[in-house]
């Protein structure tokens, strides 16, 4: 480790008392042999370690908690949870947040709808089977008078004649 | 602090007022040496240790027992604390040109107070002339290691910091408060 790591050791963990024993014992170990590191840990405890020491307790000001028990006193009381008065406090709300929720309600369900990724498959489905079920209408009923439809039930066939 | 237990802290969140008055004799001295550590002013620290304790009486019911009280009063402490300098250095800051600020009666006025306070002792004076050049986050990091002798992890989650934060931030505090005593040593020797 050089010097610089050392420095910064110095002025946190060691004089801190943060280091595991092992890593003091390198710590140690290079003070033994560099006199700048010894001369800076020497500063550091002059200058940022003993001003701390023996630094006496603030005394607590008279009537300190008097002040706090006043204020907490003359505090409104939380009122107690009481599900019906939830509902009665709901049903005092004034009509146009009622008529907004659900606005916002509906608006909700559309989006939905819409920005499902089967709606539109389903639409187009649901559009192919109508066009089919018209299609088989327009087949089993003659009278309508389709051409088309004619011309798929007169094949001339045996069962045909005999049918109709 | 003595340990308080937990009956005492469920009867105090309960609204009970002497449970609580038993929790505030176990832990004001220390939350108003932190306050008045960070604020250095005795209205100041007594304003912010009125305003911790009125807090922790309103929050004992979510206080859940995952870190101690003594942890959570610390943070309390140094959040109003850190707050209120900041707030106040804001205040202080507000746009008032130097010349101007110094030809205001009042701001002049607290100036000279403050150059008249009586310290204690010189450690007093010293010690307040070192915390002064001290950012809000530093100082608070200084307070709980130099004066109520937390270690890193305790001081990490009173602060809810990294450990990692704690050291670094440690150490330009303590880098700024070296070169400062140089300065003001130097300046005494001229």
């Amino acid at each position: 480790m050089n010097c610089e790591n050392i420095k910064n050791i110095i002025i946190t963990d060691l004089i801190d008392g943060e280091l595991s024993q092992p890593q003091e014992a390198v710590v140690k170990q290079h003070l033994e042999n560099c006199a700048a590191c010894r001369q800076y840990l020497n500063d550091v405890k002059k200058s940022i370690v003993e001003p701390f020491q023996n630094v006496p307790s603030q005394k607590l000001p008279e009537g300190l908690w008097l002040n706090i028990k006043t204020a907490i006193e003359s505090q409104p009381k939380e009122p107690v949870f009481n599900p019906l008065g939830v509902f009665t406090r709901l049903l005092r709300l004034p009509r146009s947040i009622f008529t907004l929720s659900t606005s916002l309600a509906i608006l909700l369900i559309g989006l939905v709808l819409i920005k499902s990724p089967n709606f539109f498959i389903n639409l187009e489905n649901r559009q192919l089977a109508k066009e089919y079920l018209e299609e088989q209408i327009d087949f089993l009923t003659p009278e309508n008078g389709s051409t088309k439809n004619n011309d798929a039930i007169n094949l001339h066939t045996d069962i045909e004649k005999f049918l109709l | 602090m003595r340990d308080i237990s937990q009956e005492i802290i469920s009867q105090a969140a309960q609204g009970d007022i002497s449970a609580f008055e038993e929790i505030y004799k176990n832990t004001s001295a220390f939350v108003y040496n932190v306050a008045w550590r960070m604020l250095h002013s005795r209205e100041d620290a007594q304003e912010i240790s009125q305003d911790v304790f009125i807090t922790v009486f309103k929050k004992l019911k979510s206080f859940r027992f995952e870190s101690s009280l003594k942890t959570w009063l610390y943070r309390i402490t140094v959040n109003l604390s850190i707050n209120y300098l900041k707030k106040s250095n804001k205040e202080r800051n507000k746009n008032i040109p130097f010349d101007d600020a110094i030809k205001n009666p009042e701001i002049e006025e607290k100036l000279q107070v403050n150059q008249k306070i009586d310290f204690d002792t010189d450690q007093e004076k010293l010690l307040n002339d070192l915390l002064e050049c001290l950012n809000p986050d530093q100082k608070a990091c200084i307070v709980l290691r130099n004066i109520e002798g937390l270690s890193y992890q305790e001081i990490a989650d009173s602060l809810k910091i990294n450990i990692n934060t704690v050291r670094s931030r440690l150490k330009r505090a303590r880098d700024i408060m070296k070169s400062h005593k140089n300065i003001s040593m130097n300046l005494k020797q001229q």
